[in-house]
């Protein structure tokens, strides 16, 4: 079940490593190897939407199992997004929250075997980032206006030496926006593809290990590491939505943000 | 020396150098946390969430390294 491929950095057998193997010569086999991260994507969306759609298809007062278990992960998101944004940040929590779904069961989908993690090749994991910088750009822009935002872009200055260096503030900010969803991307496709490769790096230690002895198995030497995928699964996932939101809640006017701060504490 | 023995030489070098420095800061960010959950036992659990963020921020820098290790790699033949 668990093999290494010779060239390049080893990597972990998927079923559709064997379905395009089976296969061999032909366009399907192909079509398999070239849209392999995008199968696992519409695997996980699929999946996302399937059990989100059929739990809320009957919402009830009082939940079930199911629906409370989905009410308390949302619940949670928003908390979050409310703690770092503030009251108004609500507005926000679909898209993050739906950020964070996606990334932490795509992770933890990788971790089954035969399958693989989405997060783990750079193609499916920057359209996302390119999503939150379109997404910040675009709430930047509606939420400050074109002039605010490119006084946003500016550094925000105040006063006149705010002003006298305003035009060195502003590529620098402009790279920064550029260099957000870079960063963002590298982070997560780094931890889960480097994550992977750990393991199957034990794994075809394991087998080597028991190779003498000519039966197909190997010692479960990558089983330690499952844990500490799991945790780095929810860790990155967690990352990647915190930073969104930071990203997001930079972006939002100021002055309103600390009028609200400041409504909080009189009241 | 060739570009072969040069990537072999130097891609492991280069990883153990990233690591290094992020050992450093993560033995700190670790440290202080551990400090502050000392020092005030009831927050454990807001300190413990913003340690792994920035423990993974730390560690990013080390997984860009690797990224670059990972690429070279296939050159060193």
């Amino acid at each position: 079940m668990h093999e290494t491929v010779e060239s390049g950095p080893p990597e972990i057998l998927n079923w559709i490593h064997l379905l395009s193997k089976a296969t061999a010569p032909s366009a399907f086999s192909d079509f398999l190897m070239t849209w392999e991260h995008v199968i696992f994507a519409g695997i996980v969306i699929s999946l996302i939407s399937f059990v989100s759609i059929s739990i809320s298809k009957n919402i009830q007062l009082i939940p079930g199992r199911a629906q409370a278990l989905l009410e308390l992960l949302i619940s949670g998101l928003d908390g979050i997004v409310q703690s770092v944004i503030g009251p108004r940040g609500r507005t926000y929590t679909p898209f993050v929250g739906s950020l964070f779904i996606y990334i932490f069961i795509s992770n933890i989908f990788g971790l089954i075997p035969l399958q693989n993690s989405t997060m783990a090749f750079l193609t499916t994991v920057a359209p996302i980032a390119i999503c939150v910088f379109l997404y910040v750009q675009w709430v930047g822009i509606t939420k400050n206006g074109i002039p605010g935002y490119l006084h946003h872009l500016c550094g925000s200055p105040q006063d006149i030496f705010g002003w006298l260096v305003a035009p060195l503030m502003f590529p620098l900010h402009v790279l920064g926006e550029f260099i957000k969803p870079l960063s963002l991307s590298f982070r997560l496709y780094g931890n889960i593809m480097a994550g992977h490769v750990l393991l199957a790096v034990f794994m075809g230690m394991g087998i080597q290990m028991l190779k003498p002895l000519h039966i197909p198995a190997g010692v479960p030497l990558h089983f330690p590491f499952l844990f500490l995928e799991l945790l780095v699964g929810v860790i990155q996932a967690f990352v990647f939505t915190l930073l969104s939101t930071i990203y997001i809640a930079m972006m939002l006017p100021h002055e309103e943000h600390e009028h609200e701060v400041h409504a909080q504490t009189t009241h | 020396m060739d570009t072969h023995a040069m990537l072999a030489i130097f891609l492991p070098l280069s990883l153990g150098l990233a690591a290094f420095g992020s050992a450093l800061g993560l033995g700190k960010a670790v440290a202080a946390a551990m400090e502050a959950t000392a020092r005030q036992p009831e927050a454990a659990t807001k300190i413990l969430v913003s340690m792994l963020t920035g423990c993974a921020f730390i560690e990013a820098l080390t997984i860009y390294a690797l990224i670059v290790v990972f690429n070279l790699s296939g050159k060193i033949g």
